[in-house]
């Protein structure tokens, strides 16, 4: 019988939580803590999309960003595959010419392109919710299965926040 | 000072018909991207403190706590920052 204070690491749990944020933790058996962390990684990575748009993640033009933003695992990766399939193709909206140097190559972008404030509140939020994913899904992996309603025993350093 | 026309902005008017969720960025964010602090804090608090506390009973008081925490601290660094480029910069003397 495992407790809280169990560390052993588990790769699945690391695995299933990358597959889907808070997976990990309802595979454990921890259902209640993995919906907890699914709603916060969902908020911020939906609220990244409503605000900036599918824009806001994007694979090629901003790939530093989408480094973190690939800790949300496939659904970061099916936003950045909808911004190419649907924006940048120009299937959504109009394609814009923008101004280029004289002799450089002709460049057009969607006219849905997120700019500004809303571009860079989108891609932060979008960011913010990959980085926080990896922390739930090493969670994930390291915490006792089925330990929602242990309170005796910690890992080291849990709680100590409060 | 919130202008009328920021204000408007704050409400979903007939811009917003012409709006495609998800794929369009949001109308008027340039005008309350302030605002978008609120959910960022409330994210980040979720999250984090769903993999933080001992008993999920504490959770909704912890994630209150930390939001309104993160929140502070924004405004916070907000004030300060104010103070050095608006008052003390323009104190020092131009040479």
């Amino acid at each position: 019988m495992s407790n809280a204070s169990d560390t052993t690491f588990r790769p699945l749990g690391a695995i299933l939580g990358w597959v889907f944020p808070g997976l990990g933790h309802i595979a454990a058996g921890n259902t209640k803590r993995g919906l907890y962390a699914m709603a916060g990684v969902l908020v911020l990575f939906i609220g990244g999309i409503l605000v900036g748009g599918v824009d806001c993640v994007d694979r090629t033009e901003d790939r530093l960003w989408f480094v973190g933003q690939a800790g949300c695992g496939p659904i970061a990766f099916a936003a950045d595959f909808a911004n190419t399939a649907f924006l940048k193709s120009g299937d959504a909206a109009p394609m814009i010419k923008m101004p280029t140097p004289p002799g450089a190559p002709e460049v057009a972008v969607s006219s849905f392109k997120g700019l500004a404030h809303a571009n860079e509140f989108g891609t932060l939020f979008v960011f913010l919710a990959g980085l926080l994913n990896i922390c739930v899904l090493l969670d994930a992996a390291v915490r006792a299965p089925a330990s929602d309603g242990v309170t005796a025993g910690r890992r080291l350093g849990e709680g100590a926040s409060r | 000072m919130i202008t009328p026309a920021q204000l408007a902005c704050l409400v979903p008017g007939p811009s917003v018909l012409a709006w495609t969720p998800f794929l369009q960025p949001a109308p008027g964010v340039q005008h309350w991207w302030w605002l978008l602090v609120l959910p960022m804090a409330l994210g980040v608090a979720m999250a984090y403190k769903a993999i933080r506390v001992r008993t999920l009973a504490e959770w909704p008081g912890a994630v209150l706590k930390m939001s309104l925490q993160i929140v502070a601290a924004m405004v916070g660094i907000a004030v300060g920052l104010y103070l050095l480029v608006i008052v003390l910069l323009p104190m020092l003397p131009a040479e």
